[in-house]
Formats: structure tokens, C-alpha cells, sequence
């Protein structure tokens, strides 16, 4: 044994970010989303490009190949121990568009709605609920009476509005809407969860090191209450990408020539029984966000919560007991 | 073997112990047959302890190499090895150990209460029925009319949208025939029993319209409920002020002989159960060190660790003799000064605003420490918090490290909070439980606005001088153990070398034995660092040791104050004699004669 072995060693301070991170690579089904919704994403931005930068694929979703391959059959396909996307992957329509490149158009402006959406609903909501728990009085009552006013706004019909008006033009607009409308449910979570902390010691604690209110607000007491927040942004999220399809699908939302990915499951759900393809491929895609960020969404909460900590089951616990006795007796 | 075969076998082998069980089983099956409870459906309340078949002198738990292990990171830590003890009808018999020595696991998985990660093994006999490795359905029969639990913290054991009665009430009903009207009218009796003042009032209270005595005794009615034949009283006075816990003790020492059950206590104060106990096991590291009877524990003790946990507790006036009254010179800085100081609680929803604090006059010179003693509701606490800008001053004259305190500005504050700090009560809630503790110790210093590595240098300075390892420094508070998360509390405190500390009833939340450690760091640091200190505490066993002043608050004013010897050798008002005479020493003879004293 070396003498530096012995000497005691410098532990280096890590900071809460950091310690959650780590904690964060170690879960299993999160880092697994992680990696399959970062490949989606990837695939979904390159294959068709992003505004003026073209992509890899050849065609582009309003693209019309008078050819109809296969009779607008899919042609993925396996070949070997590899497969081959052929000329249309996900099918054609009747007039011929490439479903795979209608498909990765929809996903990307879904995604930008999606995200839109959850970034703008999570930070109004969390700022108003931490204002309301935390200052209480007036306010409290000030802002829970917006909030009230905006849990009666009905979602569908200004949306619907929205749709109408600038559906066609601009969907970044509809995932701002979304996010300014879907707020409250987190606000008044916050709120509660805030309500109960600021009576904790350490927010006294804090105040008597000098803490500033902001400081305690968002430093403090939010990674306590970020279970809630996590799991409500996630959830969110998911919500999104299901209430704009329903809303293209029902055709209030996102119009056509634009793009998503429930506006293409609308667009074909007459040719469902001749067709199904054109309609799986954007389902699809719809599941594996929703399935994917409610998975990380998990992780990230379980790594704030220190406490948690994964018990074996009592089988497992027993299996363990049996098998070390067993080695015991085999010694 | 499957685990399910091996489980059968162990069934087996229990019913098999059934089998050889003597006429005490017989007894016992009869009782639970008939219902414990006859005689009260008949009609009128019977005299407790009349109704269940032990005699005096009759064991009631048998316990035989009793094992309790826990699955910690992907192996079994035992916190109970080969525990052997029997506890007679009538007897009081004390479990006695640090927190971790096993005696409140041991316990509760007799009972069926470990958690999921914890099994139990070896025998436990309650009248002769075997009880580990029981199914949790059959227990449920068990807990309750076999086997009553007091808990430690009332406040936490009760549930908070249920009145009193009620509580008491649902055990009735789950246990026995009863009807509605005859469960209330028997759990006004059991309120009776345990001394609550107008039972048929408090029965409709909630536990936090009680006082913490109150709810305790609430919490002993509800154990007492069915007539247990065992009752497992876990740390029942750790929570309470001292004059309180005399009362309960008092209570369960007299309730020992009206209700002819067997009695554990399990506790870490050997003050606690001096007078108690007819029979006492100290418990280190999951094993029984010793056992006898009281007179002989205490007399004679055999063991070091025996020896260490009687030293552990604090005696009244044993530190008097070493005291300098002139350590602090009398022309020090005065750091703290309080003339007719007057606090009061703002108003808040429903609650009117509230005067706690009515008019003291206190004052603390730099290097001193003053200790403020006083009950809980007595304003001690409030006159801490409003020292570091926690509350505003209503009324008279508050100058802290040469600040008025009273109406100053934002700004000010902030400036004066780099000169004091505080050391909250419970260091479980005053770290932030999502931060890693080497944040919560740099905090002070990154909000005065230190660079990264000044903060790194001073967080492992702090470690060291209140001997934490530096590698803990990425732990969370719930990685500790109590003792650890208040050195990191006071580590915290001192980071920016305050002027002025308060420490709020540090050391009541710790073990005994754990408490003498962390204060002996805390005068160490005291000592060297030469701030001022104002010491609130309910226990003036711990006050004498390190105060250079005592002063007695009691219901918002200063009672008496003064050096320290002068207090505890000479106290003038009724109030200071009376606590000083709850103080529990650990010597059964000494203890029994104040208790008469008292009576008397």
C-alpha cells in the first residue's frame, strides 16, 4: 500500500446539481428514454432538416412522387440481419406524398409544441404557485383568483380559436397558447407543497443566514417540492402531444399545409381500413414521447429524493437469504 | 428449498411450540374466545385490570434468542443479536441503550412493526402464544387488546383529523362488541384513568388542542383501551418538558399498579427509569450487556458502557464546584441587551396575534454564554428567534451586536446576520433535507459572498473542529445520525465566526450519552472562538454545565436570574425549585425521596 493511500483524503464539494445528475446516469429506465428520445429526436430533425438546412432523406413532406411504390405499401423492410428503408419506408398516400418524410414533418412541429408547451406551463406555474405559498395574504388571493380564472378558460375552444386563425401559419403560437392556458393544476400543486414547507425550519435557517426570499424560494424549498413539479411537467408534456392531436384530429388545430402528427392521423382517417400504415407510423411516434419523457420525468424526480432508495422485494430478500445459506453449508 | 417451503416449516415448527405450551395457553385462548370485553358489554365499566386473566407474577412475554436484522446496501445488519428476556405481570422492566442499540426494533418486532426491510427471528411468547413469524392478519388481534404501544411523539402517533375520543373509540370498536354510545362512555372513563382534566370535553378535542402532556396521556388511555397485558412504552417522556415528563412518569408508575400489566420501557435516559423500573437491560449494539434489578444497576454496575450511560446523565450541581464567576470580565462588549423587550406572535388567519414575550430585561456580554430555562409556552424560544430578525420587537429596548433590533431596516439586517446565528432545536428539520450537508455549511459564507475555494478550505476547517469527516461533506442530513446532523448544525452557525449564538434547546432531540459529546464540542468551540451565546433550554442539568448565567423565563417574564451557582444552589422563586426538583438523577434512593418531597 502506497503512503498517498493513507494520507486522508480531500473530498471535493459537490453541489446539488452535480450529486443529482449522478444519480440521474445510474436510473436505469430514465438513461434508456434518455438515449431512445435523443435518437428519435435526432432522426426527426436530420432526416428532413430544419427550416432552410436540408436533410438526408430525398423527399419532403408535400413532395408528390407520381410513382406509387408497391401500391403505397410500406417498404421497410428486413434483409438479412439488416433492413433496408427503400423508397418510401412508411408508405405513400393516394396522391403519392412520402408518409415517412409527412411523418418526421409532424414530429418535429408536435415535438416544438410539446416543448413549448411544458417549458412555458412549468415556469408560470411554478413561479405563481411558489409566489402564492409563499408570500400567502394578498398575494395568495391575488393570484389564486387568476388562476381561477384561467381553470375556467375551456382549453379546447380558444385553442380551436387559435387554430383556426393561425393554424395554418404558425404552430409555434399554438404550443405558447397551450402552455399559458395549461398552468393552474401545477400552480396550485406548487402552492400547496409551498404552503407546508416555507413553515419548515430550514426556511427559518436560511432567513437567519442571510438568505434573500428569492433565494429561498427557488434555492430552497423548490428542490422539495420538485417531485411535484417533475411529474407535472412530464405529465404535462404528454398531455400536449395528445391534446394537439386530438385538436388536429377533430381539425380545430395545427391546418394543413402544415404538419403534425395528429393532424396526419385526422388527414387519414378515412383511408383507415385501406391504408392503416399512413395512420400507425404517426401514432407511433406520439407514444414514443409521451412513453419517453414521462420515463425520464421519473428519473429526475427519484434523483432529487434522496431518499429513495430501492428495497428488494421479500422474494428476493428470501432468494438472497436461501442462496448464501446454501454457499454456507457448501463451505 | 423454495422460500415458500421454508416459510411452511417455520409455520410448522411455531404451531408445534403451540402444542407444548402450557395451561397458560389454555388460559389465553379462552380469554380471546370469551372477548376480554365481557364484562364491560354487561354494563358498567369495569375497575381496569380486572377483566384479563393474569395473575400477578405471571410471565407475560417470554422472549428466547430473539434476532432482528435489516437489509442495508445488499446485506443483513443485525440490530438485534440473541435478546433474552421475560417481563412479568406487574413488573416494570426497562430497555435501556443508545439510539441503534436495537431496544426500540427488538421491541416493535415482537409486535409485527419492523419495516419492510427488516426481519425478525428467534421466539417471542406472549402468554405463551408465539409471536414471531405471525402473520400481520393474526396480529392485528394481538396489538391492541394484547399488546398497547406508547409512542414517543404524540404529535406524530395520533392522527391530526381525528379527535381524541374518537381514536379511542375506533380502538373499542375494532377490538370488542361494544356499541357507539358504550365505547364513548368507556373512553371518557380510560381519559379519566390517565388524569385529563373534563374527559367528556377533551374527548371532542384534536390532538393539537391538547398540550403535549395531554396528548401523551391520550395516547396512554388509547394503549390502555382494550387492557392489554402487555404495554411497550417507547421513549414516552423524551418529548415532554421536565415537569411534564415527572407527571407521566408519575402516571405509568401508578397506572403499574392499578392495571396489573407487564410494562417495557424503552428509553435512553438512566434518569428516566431510576425510580421505575423493577428491573432494567442495557442493550449496546444490538446485544444485552446487562441485566438486573434496578437497586442493583445503579448501586453496582458491572459493565463500562453501564457506567458511561449513569455518567452520561447530568447531574444537578456536579459542575458548581469548577465554576469561575469571573470568567467573563464585567467590562466585556455587551452584545445582547434587552430592556423591557416585548414580543408578540402577529396575527395569523383565525389566530388573534398573540404576546408572548411580555417585558424581560436580559443581557449577554461577548464571551458569555446566558442560559434561558423555562417549559414549553413559556417564551424562551421566541426571545431566540426574535435575537436573529425571525421576529419583529413590539415593545421596549432590543440591541443586538450594537443594532437596535426594533423596526430596523431590511437592509441592516441583512448586514448584522453576518454577526450571529442560530442553532435550531431539531437539526432533522432545520438542514435543508434536499441538500448535500457541506452546502448547507458553506451556505452562510456563499451568501456573503466567498469564492469556491475560500468556502471549500473553511467547510473542512468547520468539519474538523466539530469532528465530522470530511467525507461526509456530500452526504444528505438523513444519511446522519442525530448527534452528526447538530454538529453540522453548529458547524453551520459558526461558519462566519459570529459574535453572537443563539442556540435554541440544542440537545433535546439527542440521546443522553450523545448529548454530553456534542456539548462538550460546543463549549470547546465556545471556549475558542470567544462569542456570546444564548443558551435556551428546558433541562437545567444541561444549563449548569456550561452557563455562566442562568435566567428562569415562565409564561413571558423572567422569574429569576442570575450566576449560575446562585440558581441551582439558592433558587428563590417557587417555579425554579420546582424544576430543579424534576431534574430525574439516576439513583432510585435519591429519586424516591424527592418524590415524596413533592407529594408531601
Amino acid at each position: 500500500m502506497s503512503i498517498e493511500s493513507l494520507a486522508p483524503v480531500e473530498t471535493e464539494g459537490l453541489s446539488l446539481g452535480k450529486i443529482v445528475w449522478g444519480r440521474f446516469v445510474r436510473h436505469k429506465a430514465a438513461m434508456i428514454s434518455a438515449v431512445v428520445l435523443v435518437i428519435t429526436i435526432t432522426v426527426v430533425l436530420s432526416s428532413i432538416g430544419v427550416g432552410p438546412i436540408p436533410g438526408w432523406w430525398i423527399w419532403g413532406p408535400n413532395d408528390i412522387d407520381p410513382t406509387i411504390v408497391n401500391n403505397g405499401h410500406p417498404t421497410l423492410a428486413w434483409e438479412g440481419w439488416w433492413f433496408t428503408l427503400g423508397e418510401h419506408p412508411f408508405g405513400q398516400d393516394t396522391i403519392g406524398r412520402d408518409a415517412f418524410a409527412r411523418t418526421m414533418r409532424g414530429a418535429q412541429v408536435s415535438l416544438m409544441v410539446m416543448v413549448l408547451m411544458g417549458i412555458i406551463a412549468t415556469i408560470v406555474g411554478v413561479v405563481i404557485g411558489a409566489l402564492s405559498g409563499f408570500y400567502r395574504g394578498r398575494t395568495d388571493f391575488a393570484l389564486q383568483r387568476t388562476t381561477e380564472v384561467f381553470i375556467a378558460i375551456p382549453t379546447i375552444v380558444v385553442t380551436a380559436v387559435i387554430g383556426q386563425k393561425f393554424g395554418t401559419s404558425n404552430p409555434a403560437l399554438f404550443g405558447v397558447v397551450l402552455g399559458l392556458l395549461l398552468w393552474p393544476g401545477l400552480a396550485r400543486l406548487v402552492r400547496a407543497d409551498y404552503l407546508g414547507l416555507r413553515e419548515r425550519e430550514f426556511v427559518d435557517a436560511a432567513r437567519v443566514a442571510g438568505a434573500s426570499d428569492r433565494a429561498i424560494m427557488f434555492k430552497h424549498i423548490l428542490p422539495n417540492a420538485i417531485g411535484v413539479v417533475i411529474v407535472n411537467a412530464t405529465l404535462l408534456m404528454a398531455v400536449a402531444t395528445i391534446l394537439e392531436a386530438a385538436l388536429s384530429f377533430l381539425g380545430f388545430g395545427i391546418q394543413s399545409p402544415n404538419v403534425s402528427l395528429g393532424q396526419l392521423i385526422n388527414e387519414y382517417q378515412t383511408s383507415f381500413s385501406t391504408r392503416p400504415w399512413l395512420f400507425w407510423w404517426p401514432g407511433f411516434f406520439i407514444i414514443v414521447y409521451a412513453l419517453t419523457i414521462n420515463l425520464i420525468g421519473d428519473g429526475l424526480r427519484d434523483a432529487f429524493d434522496p431518499r429513495q432508495q430501492r428495497i428488494p422485494k421479500t422474494k428476493e430478500l428470501n432468494k438472497k437469504a436461501i442462496a448464501k445459506a446454501e454457499t454456507e453449508v457448501a463451505q | 428449498m423454495s422460500p415458500r417451503a421454508s416459510k411452511k416449516r417455520a409455520d410448522a415448527a411455531v404451531s408445534s411450540d403451540g402444542q407444548v405450551a402450557n395451561a397458560v395457553e389454555a388460559t389465553a385462548t379462552d380469554v380471546s374466545q370469551e372477548g376480554p370485553n365481557t364484562a364491560a358489554t354487561a354494563g358498567d365499566v369495569p375497575v381496569l385490570g380486572a377483566s384479563h386473566e393474569v395473575a400477578f407474577g405471571e410471565v407475560v412475554l417470554d422472549v428466547k434468542g430473539l434476532n432482528v436484522d435489516f437489509f442495508v446496501n445488499g446485506a443483513w445488519v443485525p440490530a438485534a443479536i440473541d435478546v433474552d428476556y421475560q417481563v412479568k405481570a406487574g413488573e416494570v422492566v426497562a430497555i435501556v441503550g443508545e439510539s441503534g442499540s436495537g431496544k426500540t426494533q427488538s421491541s416493535m418486532s415482537i409486535i409485527g412493526l419492523l419495516p419492510r426491510n427488516g426481519r425478525a427471528s428467534g421466539s417471542a411468547k406472549l402468554r405463551g402464544r408465539e409471536l414471531v413469524g405471525l402473520p400481520q392478519r393474526k396480529l392485528t388481534s394481538v396489538r391492541g387488546p394484547e399488546v398497547g404501544v406508547i409512542f414517543q411523539e404524540p404529535m406524530t402517533a395520533m392522527n391530526p383529523v381525528l379527535t381524541v375520543g374518537s381514536q379511542i373509540v375506533e380502538v373499542l370498536r375494532e377490538h370488542t362488541d361494544l356499541r357507539p354510545a358504550e365505547a364513548k362512555e368507556r373512553a371518557i372513563e380510560l381519559l379519566r384513568l390517565v388524569d385529563i382534566p373534563e374527559p367528556e370535553r377533551r374527548f371532542d378535542s384534536y390532538p393539537h388542542q391538547l398540550s403535549g402532556g395531554q396528548r401523551q396521556r391520550a395516547m396512554i388511555a388509547q394503549a390502555l383501551a382494550c387492557d392489554p397485558a402487555l404495554l411497550f412504552a417507547d421513549e414516552p417522556t423524551t418529548a415532554l418538558d421536565v415537569t411534564v415528563q415527572a407527571e407521566i412518569l408519575n402516571l405509568i408508575r401508578d397506572l403499574k399498579s392499578r392495571i396489573n400489566a407487564g410494562i417495557v420501557l424503552i428509553t435512553h435516559d438512566m434518569g428516566v427509569v431510576a425510580d421505575m423500573s423493577d428491573r432494567i437491560i442495557v442493550m449496546k449494539d444490538g446485544r444485552i450487556v446487562e441485566e438486573g434489578t434496578a437497586a442493583d444497576i445503579f448501586t453496582k454496575p458491572q459493565q463500562e458502557y453501564t457506567k458511561a450511560l449513569l455518567a452520561a446523565v447530568p447531574h444537578l450541581g456536579s459542575t458548581l464546584a469548577t465554576k469561575d464567576s469571573n470568567r467573563v470580565p464585567k467590562d466585556a462588549t455587551v452584545v445582547f441587551e434587552a430592556k423591557g423587550l416585548v414580543i408578540d406572535y402577529p396575527k395569523q388567519g383565525r389566530q388573534p396575534a398573540f404576546r408572548a414575550v411580555k417585558g424581560i430585561d436580559l443581557t449577554i456580554r461577548e464571551g458569555e454564554i446566558v442560559s434561558l430555562v423555562g417549559e414549553s409556552g413559556s417564551g424562551k424560544t421566541t426571545v431566540g428567534r426574535a435575537a436573529v430578525g425571525l421576529l419583529p420587537v413590539a415593545e421596549g429596548e432590543f440591541t443586538v451586536v450594537g443594532e437596535n433590533m426594533k423596526g430596523i431596516s431590511r437592509h441592516d439586517l441583512a448586514e448584522l446576520r453576518k454577526k450571529f446565528s442560530i442553532v435550531f432545536q431539531d437539526p432533522g428539520s432545520s438542514l435543508n433535507p434536499r441538500w448535500p450537508i457541506g452546502q448547507s455549511i458553506a451556505e452562510p459564507m456563499q451568501l456573503a459572498g466567498w469564492d469556491k475555494e475560500r468556502r471549500t478550505a473553511r467547510v473542512g476547517e468547520l468539519m474538523d473542529q466539530v469532528e465530522l469527516l470530511r467525507s461526509f461533506r456530500n452526504r444528505y442530513p438523513h444519511e446522519l445520525s442525530g448527534g452528526q446532523r447538530q454538529r453540522v448544525g453548529i458547524a453551520r452557525a459558526l461558519a462566519l465566526e459570529p459574535t453572537l449564538l443563539i442556540a435554541d434547546e440544542p440537545t433535546s432531540a439527542l440521546d443522553v450519552s450523545v448529548q454530553a459529546r456534542v456539548l462538550e464540542i460546543f463549549t470547546g468551540l465556545q471556549r475558542e472562538h470567544g462569542f456570546g451565546c444564548l443558551f435556551v433550554s428546558h433541562d437545567l442539568a444541561v444549563v449548569e454545565q456550561l452557563s455562566d448565567r442562568i435566567a428562569v423565563m415562565k409564561d413571558g417574564l423572567i422569574v429569576e436570574q442570575g450566576d449560575t451557582a446562585q440558581i441551582i444552589q439558592h433558587p428563590q422563586d417557587p417555579y425554579t425549585q420546582r424544576l430543579i426538583a424534576a431534574v430525574p438523577v439516576p439513583d432510585p434512593a435519591e429519586q424516591e425521596r424527592r418524590r415524596a418531597a413533592a407529594n408531601a
